[in-house]
């Protein structure tokens, strides 16, 4: 419900103690340490201290870090489900005692990159090897040893010839039988041969077999193609063993997956420290941290340096410092805090919008999915993911807040009667020969759009009297109660007599109406100097009510997003009923249902949120919102594999 | 005359009706969806800079659907007065029915230019979600004064339709 109170801290430690200090800090996970660059510091801070220079060091962790992601990407596929599903859960001292085993880690890191490279070089030398034997293996029936060239007179020549061509070449030798050709195999296209050819004739035989298409081949080797052959049979066989052994090999290193991923973690965490490190200002012996605090977090932060030398100054912020924002709001609310994120932080004097947003989101997000069956599933699955999976902070609250919103569908969806649509009056109708019926309790959408229009139109109508009602009470918490009055209360008072008029019989209902009416022309040009102007600026204002129809109009998108997703599964429900009472019928219902609402909700889920929010951002925070915040980001440990309690 | 009944038959009043509601799914849902399309492939070029903004990204591709919506709600109140959902349509003589046609005429013109017209400012206020996203809400605001027009456009729609003694 608020944003909570900051204060500066400003902090000398021993040069000695900056690790330690950065190690307590982490820990504490309260305190966002300022760069010192970008800060406006006292002119003397330049003579007596000097930034940090951690690049180094920082450029060695991510290099370990990137060792350990990349034997962590080779062990993955080998990796048995428990160790993916469990995740390890440490504390503060059992997690800095990781460090001790590092060394031992890292050896198995080596071993698991030294591995992967032997695969990779075997792989190699295969692909190496079986290119070896297709070239050789057209050549296995020839009884010529690959290292014979030819010999003094002779010259052997390799070549291949079309499948066409060889009928041509079979009857010639040459002139005065000066080679000799032999076909050593054939394929689907082509005759591999091999002649001898009398040195003295060879440019002859070279000229007439090219009109034949023939292609001359060079062959290395120093055997019979039959032995090439099969010595590459065995290096192959002895690789494939080495590559099975090497496999095993990496199956058993994989059993340290765990182990590797806590380490990766306490790398990460070693890479926070080294930043907050480098954030600090050296002088000679001391060394200097800036940062914001909340409030409450300053009894612990003290407790925290108790046993160290330090100096330091809790402040409150002063006018126009970059405060940064940290929203408190309770356990059911704070999930919200995600929309208002999205759009962008309220300014440190502005207010918290969380807790009145969240109860319109709520409802507008349950009138647009309006279905019990998806808000069921919808909050079972976020509220289960968040349980098992333990997410990291910014996913556990989108998931919180889709599993409260989903309590706001099933809501609804009873009140539409919408049980995964129409399914149970389709069921009814198909399988058993009945009356299709309505389970709804306050409207059903399909049947009655325009009551669904009415009651969307005034859920927006409330909420943007809600937005100008949140303007009214910042306007009243800075001291402006006449202009709370002038601005606010006049809108107020009008729509209230307007919507009492119209929709009531109250006979006093019009006064309230002219009421507010005439306060708006009164007071609505009260900053013109005559009173001719203020009089026409405060008719000209009523102008105003075209955006506020606008506005208004917006809201229908609730209508129509609620009716495209039940007249969706209203088509889902028939066609999955279509077979009939049968065996096979009741098959083809499971699979069409599954698919069908599977996709349906997903589509829905996505459009609800959207459209709500947009909803919150331009008809809602429009009228009173002050963004501009920054998020508050305290140093603290962002495990990506394991699960820590600091607190 | 049988040419004439042959044509009476397809343009009848109930008819031409629906024809006006389908051309206001139609054009509009078109509308929007390249409205989106337009958005959303430029927002990829955003999330490749920095995932982060994925959130504002999506706020700002969601804009141009509004038209969309709006035909189609249109659309919908149509078919509610002519009874198609009771099972007991209304026989509208011709000039019923192109009364009809022309209320959902409105939104089907202004919903498709203003569609468009809102993808393009969308866009732009991309470049202010690469560039400042602290200020990214008032590139949402400046499309949504876009679809001001249409709100006008569906206003007049749904009062004409709403207001039609089948």
């Amino acid at each position: 419900m608020s944003i909570t109170k900051m204060k500066r801290v400003e902090l000398v430690c021993l040069a000695e103690d900056a690790r330690k200090l950065a190690d307590e800090l982490v820990w504490l996970s309260s305190v966002e340490v300022s760069d010192p660059v970008g800060e406006a510091l006292p002119a003397f801070t330049e003579k007596l201290f000097s930034p940090v220079d951690m690049q180094d060091e920082m450029l060695g962790w991510e290099e370990k870090i990137a060792k350990y992601e990349k034997a962590l990407s080779i062990i993955a596929p080998y990796r048995t489900g428990n160790a993916l599903t469990n995740v390890a859960q440490f504390d503060r001292d059992s997690f800095t005692a990781l460090a001790d085993s590092m060394e031992n880690t890292d050896k198995t890191v080596q071993k698991i990159l030294e591995a992967d490279a032997l695969r990779v070089s075997h792989n190699e030398e295969m692909l190496r090897i079986q290119s070896e034997i297709a070239a050789v293996s057209p050549w296995l029936s020839s009884d010529v040893s690959l290292a014979e060239k030819g010999t003094s007179q002779t010259k052997i020549v390799y070549f291949t010839i079309p499948l066409v061509m060889e009928k041509q070449c079979a009857w010639d030798d040459g002139e005065d039988d000066l080679w000799q050709v032999e076909v050593i195999s054939r394929d689907k296209s082509f005759a591999y041969c091999l002649a001898i050819v009398h040195l003295s004739a060879l440019s002859d035989f070279r000229a007439r077999f090219s009109t034949r298409a023939f292609h001359e081949i060079e062959i290395a080797g120093d055997d019979l193609p039959q032995n090439i052959f099969l010595n590459c049979q065995s290096r192959l066989e002895i690789l494939k063993k080495g590559l099975m052994v090497n496999e095993e090999h990496i199956r058993n290193l994989a059993e340290v997956g765990k182990s590797i991923e806590a380490m990766a973690d306490q790398l990460g965490a070693e890479i926070e420290k080294a930043a907050l490190v480098g954030r600090m200002l050296a002088g000679d012996n001391v060394r200097v941290v800036t940062g914001w605090i909340p409030e409450k977090e300053t009894e612990r932060f003290e407790n925290a340096l108790a046993g160290y030398t330090v100096a330091y100054d809790l402040r409150d912020p002063e006018e126009g410092e970059d405060v940064p924002i940290l929203l408190k709001n309770n356990p059911v609310v704070a999930p919200f805090e995600s929309v208002v994120g999205l759009y962008s932080y309220p300014s440190y004097k502005g207010i918290d919008p969380t807790f009145i947003m969240s109860i319109f989101y709520f409802i507008i997000f349950g009138m647009m999915l309006a279905d019990f069956g998806y808000g069921l599933l919808l909050t079972v699955g976020c509220f289960g993911f968040i349980k098992w999976k333990k997410p990291k902070a910014g996913t556990r609250k989108m998931m919180s807040m889709f599993g409260i919103c989903g309590i706001s569908t099933m809501v609804f969806g009873a009140l539409f009667g919408s049980y995964f649509g129409d399914l149970l009056s389709a069921i009814n109708v198909s399988f058993l020969g009945g009356e299709s019926f309505s389970l709804a309790i306050l409207v059903d959408p399909v049947a009655d759009p325009m009551k669904f229009l009415v009651i969307a139109l005034a859920v927006g109508a409330l909420h943007m009297l809600t937005a100008i009602g949140v303007k009214g009470y910042m306007l009243i918490r800075d001291g402006r109660w006449f202009d709370a009055v002038c601005d606010v209360g006049s809108w107020e008072i009008f729509f209230i007599g307007l919507g009492l008029t119209m929709l009531t019989d109250f006979s006093w209902a019009k006064y309230v109406f002219f009421t507010g009416l005439a306060m708006l022309i009164l007071t609505q040009g009260r900053a013109k100097k005559n009173i001719i102007a203020k009089l026409f600026f405060g008719v000209a204002s009523l102008y105003d009510l075209i955006s506020w129809g606008s506005d208004l109009m917006s809201y229908s998108r609730i209508l129509a997003l609620g009716l495209a997703g039940g007249v969706v599964s209203s088509v889902i429900n028939l066609m999955a009923t279509m077979m009939g009472p049968s065996v096979v019928g009741f098959i083809f219902l499971i699979i069409v249902l599954a698919a069908g609402h599977g996709l349906n909700i997903a589509m829905n889920i996505l459009g609800s949120f959207v459209h709500t929010a947009r909803l919150q951002y331009i008809e809602f925070f429009g009228k009173f919102y002050e963004d501009g915040g920054r998020v508050f980001e305290p140093a603290t440990l962002h495990p990506k594999y394991t699960y820590i309690q600091n607190r | 005359m049988k040419f004439m009944e042959f044509l009476l038959e397809i343009f009848s009043g109930t008819n031409i009706a629906i024809l006006g509601a389908a051309i206001a799914t139609i054009v509009t849902g078109s509308a929007s969806a390249k409205g989106v399309y337009m958005v959303g492939e430029a927002a990829t070029g955003v999330i490749i800079e920095d995932p982060n903004k994925f959130g504002k990204t999506l706020i700002l591709q969601a804009l141009p659907a509004t038209q969309g919506i709006y035909g189609l709600i249109t659309t919908f109140l149509i078919i509610v007065k002519l009874g198609i959902l009771e099972g007991n349509v209304a026989d509208l003589s011709i000039g019923q029915g192109i009364y009809l046609f022309a209320a959902a005429m409105p939104i089907t013109f202004v919903g498709y230019c203003s569609a468009i017209k809102q993808a393009k400012v969308a866009c732009a206020g991309l470049n202010i979600v690469s560039k400042r996203p602290d200020h990214f809400i008032k590139g949402v605001l400046f499309s949504a004064m876009v679809e001001t027009y249409a709100v006008f456009a569906v206003l007049i729609s749904l009062m004409l339709v709403l207001f039609f003694q089948a």
